[in-house]
């Protein structure tokens, strides 16, 4: 792997996925899609067994064929049990995000003039290890090399801090994307990024508010006429598509309206701003809710927050932006492009963490290097004056790319990049913290079994931790170690996702000692490690996070979606 | 083999979340489809809940469908074994209901033959198959230490099957009950398997019975042969439809007048006879007291006749075996053969159909019995409803007459009033009975008839006085 080559940074987001990438010049930019657009809806239509296509042609086919339409499918992934069937084959949530993967990853291989298959995926902070897991394997499928899974509010708060190094200060990441909500709260000092407490909830976003919208509607409509737009899988697809579309104009005028024509009935509904935030009040306040327990879980106040980042397509709610503006007392920033920033982050994310010898990192080292011994130019004494160094040729814009950030984000210009002036890259270390916590089953003094948390939520990445245990019964000669992740006191409660066996170990008498150590990397892999005190046998298992297929599974996946057409 | 447990419930819970009752109703299917019906049927519903998962309306109970898709294919793969499983679960569900009924029924002692059919019609209404009804009743009843009704007092129940052994006892006038013997080998040899299946067995019947009172055991039968599981349910309908087939042949017109219940009933409010025939031809609601003043003959084996030349009982290895505690009687008790012997032993004195009108609160009536048998028996006293006891429940031998104290409790009973019945039985099986009709007031109206007389006494006062005052003045 050359330290040049591309990582993509993508946003998989519920509705709209982004990618982008970092130039050599250290600057990251938003790839456009073959439609010449920088976002792409995650919505796929089957219209053929192995044939599907991707993004804005998939909308359109919502409303004439719905059965064979999928979208929202990132509030599926990591769900047990949880297919969709299309002309005779069983897809999982995986797999159809993979076929979204890989069309993003066709289209930035086009545009970039080359294949590219390093990537850093995103998700929400909130995810668990199994919805990571599933993310994780889609990449995998869809023929990525996932380098790392960073959260959303991460990736946002690097795409936000990479130029707003050397101060310290506190950053509230709000992420209210299309299917899911993180609150996280940063700390940026010096060259380092750090969380500091996250939470969220993986099925809020802005669906939710695009349901109520629909169902105020619809119902409407059923005490007009007594007869129900939801019932039928089309007038229903179309009755969202207005909505969606009267959610998006509030957010600039005061007043809309939805048509509804079904079964020869016409409607026309009169939509106020006020009435839909009325409506989905109780949405906003679960917004307000999670806020205040992440200051709480940081043991921060609002005054404690220096600056609001607003991330996801549904922070342009007018509602969102008055109750932050109301709880913390402060504007939301609202310079970046909150569709974009989450992709942008991860790509610079990538370079950071794979790329250490980035030709632009590089340079901001060596540029450091150079101040630092103060070395100076030679001067010119009179002779004839030098040579201007050659102008590189600009570089030829690729086909379809926008060159830098959109809409004021940090970015590089045609110009500074045809002047072949070496932009450096600000290196940013940044830190994640566990959103889970995760823990281990053990047998407490009446023989019952609890859980035990042995790495708690909001710790930082990388961790370690040790701890001693005991064999519980007489004899034993194996002893099973089982990781827990989610919050909760007995095994109803979590989700076990790992077991760790040491067998043919001597009969132990109970209460003989026993060491269980946790390693948790930035990479997102948990070790475990189990030893037996007394004579030091020890095993060791790397818990990648599993999203419910096995490896043949991922396997076959891959080689059917590299059949698949994919337009 | 059953459905797992664990898909049921699953399924159950789907349902409800849909708001159906079952697959079968969710999917617009008929029970008796076919697997290939159902197959198809899961796919149409497939189809459209995957366009709607993302609706709001929907979207719970897409998402549900589609987890458990391939749980519910597999769950009708044969819709029949679903369907089975589904009424049981129903059954178990609603056990606990029908056996507070029992339980309540059994607070007043034995059972009478009212009360047991009464239940009966409970266990169909809750859904619970004969086979449960009576494994329920038998047990509770053996529980409770007490036994099903006496001679006279037959609960009607379908044909068993002679899977358990018993003893075949002919008719004999016997005036004690017996319980059957347990099975035993010798009881086991007196069993025929491969004997013809009696026509009059299979439809619990006497020969001497008339056609009309035989119709109305089979289409009783008939009825619940179809709450049996498919499969089960089907043999014995065809079995029941070819004995009727038969005896139908068999009767002459002249059976349909032909009167089997023994000597007439008396009135007792006039003393004087009520012809058998009109009190059979036309059975007055509920028709159970009629039978219940009919007993049948003690002995009586439930697959046998209750006469002359009865047919062993053939073994029906497919149905539930019977505990063997429970006497199983005929279901030919309805009006009933030859006149009991006892038929007289007691007299209740007054109407033996009472109505009465209650308000809010409970009142009390006497009952006057009379035992015109030498020496007088012991007796115990029955009620059919809860809202309706009698005191004392237990009469002691060697008094003839004893006053009871019927109380009726309008809180106990349902708002628009009922019917209950009131039966006093002889260690020797003899009884009688009295039915109370009862009528529910209010206290509103009680006291809207209090102003009204109230009015009315002012008025005739009030002319009272005018009249005296126009007198005076005069």
């Amino acid at each position: 792997m050359a330290d040049d080559d591309i990582v993509l940074g993508i946003d998989l987001g519920t509705t709209f996925s982004a990618m982008s990438w970092v130039n050599k010049y250290g600057k990251p930019e938003i790839i456009m899609n073959a439609e010449g657009k920088p976002t792409t809806p995650s919505v796929l239509h089957f219209y053929d067994q192995d044939a599907c296509v991707v993004g804005d042609e998939a909308v359109k086919m919502v409303v004439i064929d719905p059965a064979n339409v999928v979208r929202f499918i990132k509030r599926h992934m990591g769900e047990e049990n949880f297919t969709m069937e299309f002309y005779g084959r069983s897809y999982t949530p995986q797999e159809i995000s993979a076929l979204v993967l890989r069309k993003l990853k066709d289209d930035a291989s086009e545009i970039l003039g080359q294949d590219v298959t390093d990537a850093v995926v995103t998700v929400p902070a909130y995810f668990n290890s199994a919805q990571r897991g599933a993310t994780s394997e889609a990449g995998t499928i869809a023929g990525l090399n996932v380098l790392s899974i960073i959260n959303e509010p991460t990736a946002a708060a690097i795409a936000y801090g990479v130029d707003q190094l050397g101060a310290s200060r506190n950053l509230m990441v709000f992420d209210l994307g299309g299917g899911t909500f993180d609150v996280t709260v940063m700390a940026i000092q010096g060259t380092k990024l750090s969380t500091i407490a996250s939470d969220g909830n993986a099925e809020l976003g802005g669906k939710d508010w695009d349901d109520r919208l629909v169902n105020y509607v619809a119902e409407e409509f059923l005490q007009k006429f007594q007869l129900d737009p939801r019932d039928d899988a089309i007038a229903y697809q179309e009755l969202y598509e207005r909505c969606l579309h009267a959610k998006i104009t509030l957010s600039s005028k005061d007043r809309t309206v939805v048509p509804v024509n079904y079964k020869g009935h016409r409607m026309v509904s009169n939509v106020e701003r006020s009435l839909f935030e009325e409506v989905t009040r109780d949405l906003a306040e679960q917004c307000e809710h999670t806020s205040n327990i992440v200051l709480e879980k940081g043991n921060l106040t609002w005054p404690d927050i220096d600056e609001i980042l607003l991330v996801g397509g549904s922070t342009r709610m007018p509602m969102i932006r008055e109750l932050l503006a109301r709880m913390s007392g402060k504007i939301p920033n609202t310079n970046i492009n909150p569709d974009e920033c989450v992709a942008t982050g991860a790509a610079l994310a990538g370079v950071f963490r794979h790329r250490p010898n980035h030709p632009a990192l590089i340079a901001k080292r060596q540029g450091i290097v150079e101040r630092a011994r103060g070395v100076k130019k030679p001067k010119e004494d009179g002779g004839a004056p030098p040579a201007p160094k050659p102008t590189p040729p600009p570089p030829t814009a690729p086909r379809g790319a926008v060159i830098g950030l959109a809409d004021g984000g940090i970015g590089a210009t045609a110009a500074s990049a045809a002047s072949g002036k070496m932009n450096s890259l600000n290196d940013m270390e940044f830190e994640d913290a566990t959103t889970h916590p995760l823990g281990i089953i053990v047998l407490d003094k009446q023989r019952l079994e609890r859980v035990v948390e042995l790495i708690p939520e909001g710790t930082r990445l990388p961790h370690e931790f040790r701890g001693r245990f005991a064999y519980a019964y007489d004899n034993m000669t194996a002893v099973r170690v089982e990781v827990t992740e989610g919050l909760g006191s007995c095994r109803d409660e979590v989700t076990v996702i790992g077991k760790v066996e040491v067998t043919g170990l001597p009969p132990r008498a109970k209460g003989t000692p026993i060491e269980v150590f946790y390693s948790y990397g930035v990479d997102q892999i948990l070790q475990v490690r189990v030893v037996d005190v007394q004579s030091g046998t020890s095993r060791q298992v790397d818990i990648t996070f599993k999203g419910g297929m096995s490896k043949s599974e991922v396997d076959a996946a891959r080689q059917h979606a590299r059949k698949m057409l994919v337009d | 083999m059953p459905i797992d447990t664990r898909q049921m419930e699953v399924a159950t819970e789907f349902c409800r979340v849909a708001g159906k009752g079952d697959l079968f109703e969710y999917l617009g299917l008929n029970p008796t489809c076919s697997a290939e019906e159902a197959q198809e049927a899961l796919k149409r519903k497939r189809k459209y809940m995957q366009g709607m998962q993302s609706n709001p309306k929907y979207k719970t109970e897409a998402v549900q469908f589609i987890k458990n898709y391939t749980a519910f294919q597999a769950m009708l793969v044969d819709p029949s074994v679903y369907a089975r499983d589904l009424a049981n679960v129903h059954e178990r569900k609603n056990l606990p209901v029908l056996e507070m009924s029992i339980k309540s029924a059994l607070k007043g002692g034995d059972l009478s033959t009212e009360q047991v059919d009464y239940l009966r019609r409970n266990a169909d209404q809750l859904g619970i198959g004969e086979d449960t009804f009576v494994g329920t009743l038998s047990k509770l009843i053996n529980e409770a230490g007490t036994k099903l009704p006496a001679g006279n007092r037959q609960p009607s129940l379908p044909p068993m099957p002679s899977s358990v052994p018993r003893t075949v006892t002919p008719t004999s006038g016997q005036k004690t009950l017996e319980r059957d013997p347990p099975p035993s080998a010798s009881a086991a040899k007196t069993l025929d398997k491969d004997a013809p299946d009696d026509p009059y067995a299979v439809l619990g019947a006497r020969r001497d019975m008339a056609l009309a009172e035989i119709r109305e055991l089979y289409h009783d039968r008939l009825r619940r042969a179809r709450t049996l599981p498919r499969g089960q349910g089907e043999v014995v309908v065809a079995k029941l439809e070819a004995a009727w087939t038969r005896v139908a042949e068999q009767s002459t017109p002249a059976d349909l007048s032909r009167r089997s219940t023994g000597p007439p009933a008396r009135d007792r409010e006039t003393g004087s006879e009520v012809s058998g025939q009109s009190s059979l031809a036309a059975p007055t609601a509920p028709p159970v007291r009629q039978r219940a003043t009919q007993p049948l003959r003690r002995g009586t084996e439930e697959f046998t006749p209750v006469g002359e030349g009865s047919a062993p009982i053939g073994r029906r290895a497919t149905m539930p075996t019977v505990p063997d505690h429970v006497t199983i009687r005929s279901a030919s008790i309805i009006p009933g053969p030859a006149a009991p012997d006892n038929a007289g032993d007691i007299e209740i004195r007054g109407a033996a159909t009472r109505q009465v009108r209650v308000m809010e609160s409970a009142i009390t009536l006497p009952l006057f019995l009379l035992f015109h048998v030498r020496p007088p028996p012991s007796a115990r006293v029955t009620s059919s409803a809860a809202w309706l006891t009698a005191q004392p429940q237990r009469l002691d031998a060697g008094h003839e007459d004893h006053q009871l104290t019927i109380r009726i409790d309008p809180q106990s009973m349902p708002r628009d009033g009922g019917s209950a019945t009131i039966t006093v039985t002889t260690e020797a099986g003899a009884s009688a009975e009295v039915t109370f009709e009862v009528e529910r007031g209010s206290e509103k109206s009680r006291t809207a008839l209090y102003i009204i007389l109230g009015l009315f006494a002012l008025l005739v006062a009030l002319a009272l006085v005018y009249l005296i005052a126009t007198l005076a003045l005069a």
